[in-house]
């Protein structure tokens, strides 16, 4: 994990050298979220809220660097039992996670300008995570602030004049923070730019 | 740039809506089970248990007047589940005879109103948590109380054999406790729910029928 943030890192900064006086455009995306691992386990089942704003730095024909802010919101119901060695209780847990990514990214584009443009993607930053458990009439909250990778494929579409199409998937990796363990996340995001 | 704000509304209303909200003053219900994990609740054999359901905050300034229309109704669903883990009463009479239950059961409760205060915005849009009075997005802000009212009902196990049973001041120890809590609605809702969470206490501590 180290080494894919070390080279997310890579290539915002060498973009950033290179970087001459370009356009930037940006964009916004309606995204919905796939829990994994330990953030399944707190909230299971696929999350049809989220928003993602972005901007990007045109550094060449085939890389820009940019911005990215997220809002990702999962939620859960169980009910059921809970079995501990001195007793158990039971009722219904209402689970809550928002995540909120602030990266910064570099994007590869292939293709050719005017056309299609299947991208890769690096983010690198943070993820402010809150995590919420109500159970009862009692309700527990943390909130945290991770470190995050998260690695992206995606393309974009000339739509007409100054506006494109967006479509990308990207994988959200958050180490441990606090009391909340490496979070994991699969954004798929579908949206407009312009510049 | 327009294009961009008018994405960002529509964004706003397809997500708007908020779920995983509380449906039904059930899912607030909490059953607790707690034990003695040294306890050999397999000698058991006899038990006795008083016909009264004692109100612990009787006397505290927040504390609601509880119906007594159903004690009777409560007491014996109680005593079924003991009975059904195959357990003899011993009554009164019995136990001034001379013979000693192997755990004396105590029915408690607790109910009371609650107050809290909260500061919120004007918009009153729930983005993500149930919709909480108060909790939302606006300007001004302003400040509010939301009153509930709450109860829980306590089953308590006692071991006979930790002190004087002639004594009446004698304390024992507990050996197992169940605690029924949720909000309080109409009385008849609360006696079937507190009802469910009785058998549901029983339900979820297998080790008392050994």
């Amino acid at each position: 994990m180290k080494k894919i943030a070390i080279v997310a890192a890579a290539l915002v900064l060498v973009g950033a050298t290179e970087a001459r006086a370009q356009e930037w455009f940006w964009g916004g995306a309606y995204s919905t979220v796939l829990p994994l691992s330990n953030t399944k386990e707190f909230n299971d089942g696929f999350s049809w809220r989220g928003v993602m704003i972005e901007g990007r730095k045109v550094l060449n024909q085939n890389a820009s660097v940019g911005v990215t802010f997220g809002w990702h919101i999962m939620n859960d119901k169980q009910s059921g039992t809970v079995e501990f060695e001195q007793g158990a209780i039971d009722g219904t847990a209402f689970t809550y996670t928002n995540a909120f990514p602030v990266m910064a990214n570099a994007h590869y584009y292939l293709g050719q300008r005017g056309g299609p443009r299947p991208f890769l993607g690096a983010n690198v930053g943070t993820n402010i995570i809150e995590r919420r458990a109500e159970i009862g009439l009692f309700a527990l909250t943390e909130n945290n602030w991770h470190f995050a990778v998260a690695p992206e494929v995606g393309i974009v579409v000339p739509l007409g004049w100054y506006v494109r199409g967006m479509l990308s998937a990207r994988w959200h990796y958050m180490t441990s923070a606090g009391s909340t363990p490496s979070q994991q996340y699969v954004s798929f995001n579908i949206g407009i730019a312009s510049n | 740039m327009k294009i961009l704000g008018a994405l960002g509304v529509t964004l706003l209303a397809v997500t708007a809506c908020y779920p995983g909200e509380v449906t039904s003053t059930s899912e607030l219900d909490l059953t607790i089970t707690v034990r003695d994990t040294e306890f050999d609740f397999g000698a058991v054999t006899t038990f006795a248990m008083r016909d009264t359901i004692v109100q612990l905050n009787e006397d505290a300034s927040d504390a609601i007047d509880i119906s007594r229309d159903f004690d009777a109704d409560i007491l014996d669903k109680v005593r079924a589940n003991l009975v059904a883990l195959g357990w003899t009463e011993l009554d009164a009479a019995a136990i001034a005879g001379g013979q000693t239950p192997d755990v004396g059961v105590a029915n408690l409760v607790t109910a009371s109103q609650n107050t809290t205060w909260w500061v919120g915005g004007g918009g009153g849009w729930c983005w993500y948590y149930p919709c909480y009075p108060g909790w939302g997005w606006g300007w001004p802000p302003y400040v509010g109380a939301s009153t509930y009212s709450a109860g829980t009902y306590f089953l308590v196990m006692l071991d006979t054999e930790s002190g004087d049973v002639t004594d009446p001041d004698a304390d024992f120890d507990g050996v197992w406790g169940a605690a029924m809590d949720g909000l309080l609605s109409s009385t008849t809702s609360n006696v079937t729910r507190l009802l469910e969470g009785i058998d549901q206490a029983f339900t979820q501590s297998p080790y008392l029928d050994n």
